[in-house]
């Protein structure tokens, strides 16, 4: 299953396209000027300053990892969460969320927001519907990549390896998927 | 193989879905007298609102689980777990390998002496929430007995509907059991703002009931007087364990004695969700906790360890107590252990006094939180509870709750590195 890995050392900081691309991505009419309107962003946390790469911590967004059981999903009451037996993605229909909050409290994560205000809480879908998430397919500088984690695994290696024969190591990592 | 599976909670339906899901090839019958099929349990009052909402409440399956299940809708009269055979209302045997009780849990029983037995309604299926919904249309003062939080769910309903209730307490605040003392009392400072009045410490002794008029009087042993013309009882459950007893199962504290595997004492006899008992090695006994996240991850390891595809780490964990709720959009989560004198207590509280959160420690492990107002990285402090992690102090971030750490690391990292 793919999934979306963060570059911090690529992501421009103040950008925020991932952001208003997914809230874009989730109104109805998949309007780019709505985010703008005052919508709720999707939530960030600020990674680790790196060694060697950046020196400043960057937000970057807290994703579903669609666990094996999802705690979530047996915790939800409405059953608007599903786990999809075909692929293991779980996702969200927001219609059927009647705003219990006992899935943000069963997220060992904290990848599930609470919106009292909206009373449903919300979560990465993944973007299920289209090739690649909505933020992955915004980002301007690659920073999000959508891949399998073995071979995010497999090209960090590579990336240890030619760091130190000081070889520009972002060049190997996919620049779009 | 064929599977029965006896009951349509939440720890049935999630049974049914994994053994589905790991032997597709399983003949899977339920059977239940309940109507509809796969509903939302906890959220009945709603029905009572709304007689209406009733599909709202229906759980989307699958589309293939829906090809393949086959439903029963009729009463179970008894099973023998020798001959593999399940007697239904309608006198008929049903054959099977395996069974997978989830029989649930119904409302401990409450009589006052002096009310006619019509006018005492409990909640616990959709057809109790519809004939509430229909006792109410004229109803004018209504009762809630209980102040836990099927009381309070009961009472926030009837005070959205414009029809602020009385909530008689045995003990002396509400949520005991749930909150610590200054949390309880701010959500009955919210209750009481919305126009419910609390009858704190009472023990109720007997009632006037005036059957022209269908309205009555309760008596307390401190002489109050309190009127009513129906009584509403949310004061817990206990599990149905009628069929298990009568077919020779191990009982233990009230539920269905079970394994890790949620095996009872009888091989392919599985019990599952509000009506199991399981062994908690702690404390040392068997312990029953009523709550839906427990049924459902009972009726997921049920139906692995029926398929024969349960492995070591899927396997039942000892309940953690953990309940979300909005009373009047304002979110209330309770974690773990929240009551006891032993317990250290660390709390904070906003200026304007709308959002409160408490942490308890026990020997320096994270033992229980209560959040209200402001729910955010409760499953992180949820899975800090669980694995019991020990803090030396509590990070600012997880205290007042604030969602992005500037110049931190990510939460999970900093709990349990």
């Amino acid at each position: 299953m793919r999934e979306i890995f963060f570059i911090p050392d690529r992501c421009l900081p103040g950008c925020n396209a991932c952001q208003m691309a997914c809230v874009g991505e989730h109104l109805k009419n998949k309007g780019v000027l709505s985010p703008l309107a005052g919508l709720p962003f999707p939530k960030k946390v600020r990674s680790q300053p790196a060694e060697n790469t950046i020196k400043t911590p960057r937000p970057h967004p807290v994703r579903c990892l669609h666990c094996d059981p999802p705690r979530c999903v047996e915790a939800c009451l409405s059953g608007s969460l599903i786990k999809n037996p075909e692929d293991g993605r779980v996702g969200n229909n927001v219609e059927q969320c009647i705003g219990c909050f006992m899935c943000v409290v069963h997220c060992p994560f904290g990848a599930i927001i609470p919106l009292p205000s909206e009373q449903i809480s919300i979560k990465c879908d993944g973007c299920l519907w289209s090739k690649a998430p909505a933020c992955v397919r915004a980002c301007p500088t690659g920073a999000l990549i959508f891949v399998e984690p073995q071979t995010y695994n497999e090209k960090l290696k590579m990336k240890d390896r030619f760091r130190k024969r000081k070889i520009q190591p972002a060049k190997l990592l996919p620049a779009r998927v | 193989m064929r599977c029965v599976i006896i009951g349509n909670g939440a720890s049935g339906t999630h049974a049914m879905l994994s053994l589905l899901t790991h032997t597709p090839q399983t003949e899977v019958i339920l059977v239940t007298d309940d109507e509809p099929f796969f509903y939302s349990r906890p959220e009945i009052t709603r029905l009572i609102e709304d007689p209406t909402a009733l599909k709202h409440l229906e759980m989307p399956l699958p589309g293939e689980v829906q090809r393949k299940l086959k439903l029963v809708h009729q009463h179970v009269e008894g099973i023998d777990p020798r001959q593999g055979k399940v007697y239904l209302g309608n006198h008929e045997p049903l054959s099977y390998d395996t069974l997978i009780l989830s029989t649930g849990a119904e409302p401990k029983p409450v009589t006052v002496i002096g009310v006619p037995k019509e006018r005492i309604l409990t909640l616990r299926t959709a057809r109790d929430a519809l004939r509430i919904a229909s006792f109410l249309k004229d109803a004018r003062q209504p009762v809630v007995l209980g102040g836990g939080l099927i009381g309070l769910k009961v009472a926030h309903t009837l005070t959205l509907m414009g029809m602020p209730p009385r909530v008689v307490v045995s003990s002396p605040r509400i949520l005991s059991r749930t909150l610590d003392t200054e949390s309880a009392s701010k959500i009955q400072a919210l209750f009481e703002a919305h126009g419910v009045t609390f009858h704190l410490g009472i023990t109720l002794k007997s009632a006037d009931w005036d059957g022209k008029k269908r309205q009555g009087i309760l008596r307390t042993k401190r002489r109050d007087k309190i009127p009513f013309d129906i009584l509403l009882v949310g004061k817990g459950v206990s599990p149905r364990v009628k069929l298990a007893r009568n077919a020779g199962l191990l009982i233990e504290n009230g539920g269905i004695a079970v394994s890790e595997s949620m095996e009872t004492s009888f091989p392919h006899h599985y019990a599952t969700g509000d009506c199991a008992s399981i062994f908690n090695h702690e404390t040392g006994r068997y312990e029953n906790r009523p709550i839906w996240p427990v049924a459902a991850e009972s009726g997921r390891v049920a139906g692995e360890a029926a398929a024969g595809k349960l492995i070591s780490g899927r396997r039942f964990s000892t309940p953690v107590p953990r309940n979300a709720i909005p009373f009047f959009s304002v979110p209330v989560v309770s974690m773990g252990t929240v009551t006891g004198d032993t317990l250290k207590v660390t709390s904070y509280e906003s200026a304007n006094g709308s959002v409160r959160r408490t942490f308890f420690f026990n020997e320096g492990k994270l033992s229980g939180a209560t959040l209200i107002g402001d729910i955010t990285h409760a499953g992180l402090l949820f899975e800090a509870i669980r694995r019991e992690t020990r803090l030396r102090k509590l990070p600012d971030w997880l205290l007042q709750g604030i969602p992005s750490l500037a110049g931190g690391t990510p939460p999970m990292e900093v709990l349990f590195s």
